[in-house]
């Protein structure tokens, strides 16, 4: 199955979160998400939602002041 | 004019306050979780340090400040100073004697906004008979704005967060849902934002703003001089930790555990919250300038409700205090009311 992408990077706040959850909800169950953006709060926001809803971070680093994070959507 | 407050900072108002554990963190590691001395009667996890002078009289002090809510930079200002002097009010204390006020703004934001915000936080700790007596001022990436306010208090009479006992019921006496109408406010001037927002009425988003922008310039000082009238075992204002973070800390003060049963929520803020991925519904959303959470005895309740009603304050009971170690629980079928 295709990992979806998704790039936030410069949206203001919550437009990150908002943007990753409505992208989620376009997808099937046990389909991969990347979610890349920049700043500290944003990487936290998106990634405690996502726990917070039962998906799962497979992956989340950070390069500078960008982020990647890899979801699974449940 | 083109430089939006809301628009050069990542976090507005009292969402750019540092999380609970993250600050229960520093403060341990700085020394200065505990209390310094007999006379400190309160310190770090109360709304306001409170020391004791002699025996009838005790200084309350408070700092606070944050990044922008509005655009518009009285209204802001306002919300400041609403801000700053509810730390007092929250003790039950309504002699603020001074206020500092704290600005901080980056070099290309016009001077006209500054005055905005200082003029309208002058204004409103003015009117709560609060004087601004001076103030400090920095050069600074975000604007930031706020104050310090000094209150003097009877030390027998001053509310603290801890005090809760089992049989209390709780009363909020604003609705919560800051942030998500907040959030609506800034995207609703974007493209992308209103985008987002287009499946929502505007009528809806409009009316949560402007609650959400009246509650934050409501001041807390009536609810104080309401607790004043009757006995209340504890009380807090909502602000950056949202109603569970604030309740939690009444929780863990008290030593009881916190029931929230039924959630009063602005209306239209639901809907947003859900859009944009905010936990309203489990009583966790960050509020800004919020209302009092009070806990009150049951055979005191109706006292304190007509004392409230007559100075024209809103309240909602939210839940109930039972014995406990310190838990807050929001019920899963918790009531949702849009008031």
């Amino acid at each position: 199955m295709e990992t979806e992408k998704l790039d936030v990077k410069g949206k203001m706040c919550p437009m990150p979160v908002a943007f990753t959850k409505r992208k989620l909800e376009s997808m099937t169950s046990s389909q991969l998400l990347e979610v890349v953006g920049e700043g500290e709060l944003e990487f936290d926001n998106i990634q405690r939602w996502v726990k917070n809803n039962g998906h799962e971070i497979i992956d989340a680093s950070k390069l500078g002041a960008e982020f990647k994070i890899l979801i699974r959507k449940r | 004019m083109d430089y939006r407050l809301t628009k050069v900072v990542p976090v507005h108002g009292c969402s750019c306050k540092l999380p609970q554990y993250q600050l229960s963190r520093l403060l341990d590691n700085a020394g200065l979780s505990d209390n310094i001395d007999e006379s400190v009667l309160a310190g770090p996890w109360e709304n306001s340090s409170v020391v004791k002078i002699a025996d009838d009289v005790a200084v309350l002090n408070t700092l606070d400040f944050f990044t922008p809510m509005v655009d518009e930079p009285e209204i802001q200002g306002r919300i400041a100073g609403s801000n700053v002097t509810s730390d007092i009010y929250a003790l039950g204390v309504t002699n603020i004697v001074s206020v500092l006020s704290i600005l901080a703004f980056p070099e290309n934001m016009p001077d006209e906004l500054a005055v905005g915000m200082l003029k309208g936080f002058g204004d409103f700790c003015r009117e709560m008979g609060a004087p601004v007596v001076g103030g400090h001022t920095i050069r600074n990436p975000w604007p930031i704005i706020g104050g310090a306010a000094t209150g003097v208090g009877d030390p027998d009479k001053i509310i603290y967060t801890r005090g809760s006992k089992a049989g209390d019921q709780l009363f909020l006496t604003k609705p919560l849902g800051i942030a998500p109408a907040m959030a609506a406010y800034r995207l609703r001037k974007e493209e992308e934002g209103k985008e987002l927002l287009k499946d929502i009425q505007e009528s809806l988003i409009e009316n949560a703003v402007t609650e959400a922008i009246d509650g934050m310039i409501s001041s807390n000082k009536p609810v104080a001089e309401a607790m004043q009238k009757v006995p209340v075992h504890a009380a807090t204002d909502i602000t950056g930790f949202g109603l569970t973070g604030h309740a939690g800390n009444m929780a863990s003060l008290g030593n009881v555990d916190i029931v929230i049963d039924q959630l009063v929520v602005i209306r239209g803020t639901p809907v947003l919250a859900e859009l944009f991925g905010y936990p309203l519904l489990t009583g966790e959303s960050k509020e800004t300038a919020g209302g009092m959470l009070i806990s009150v005895a049951k055979e005191n309740e109706d006292n304190l409700l007509d004392e409230l009603d007559k100075r024209k304050v809103r309240h909602f009971k939210v839940g109930y205090v039972t014995d406990g170690k310190g838990i807050v629980k929001v019920l899963k079928n918790a009531n949702v009311i849009e008031a």
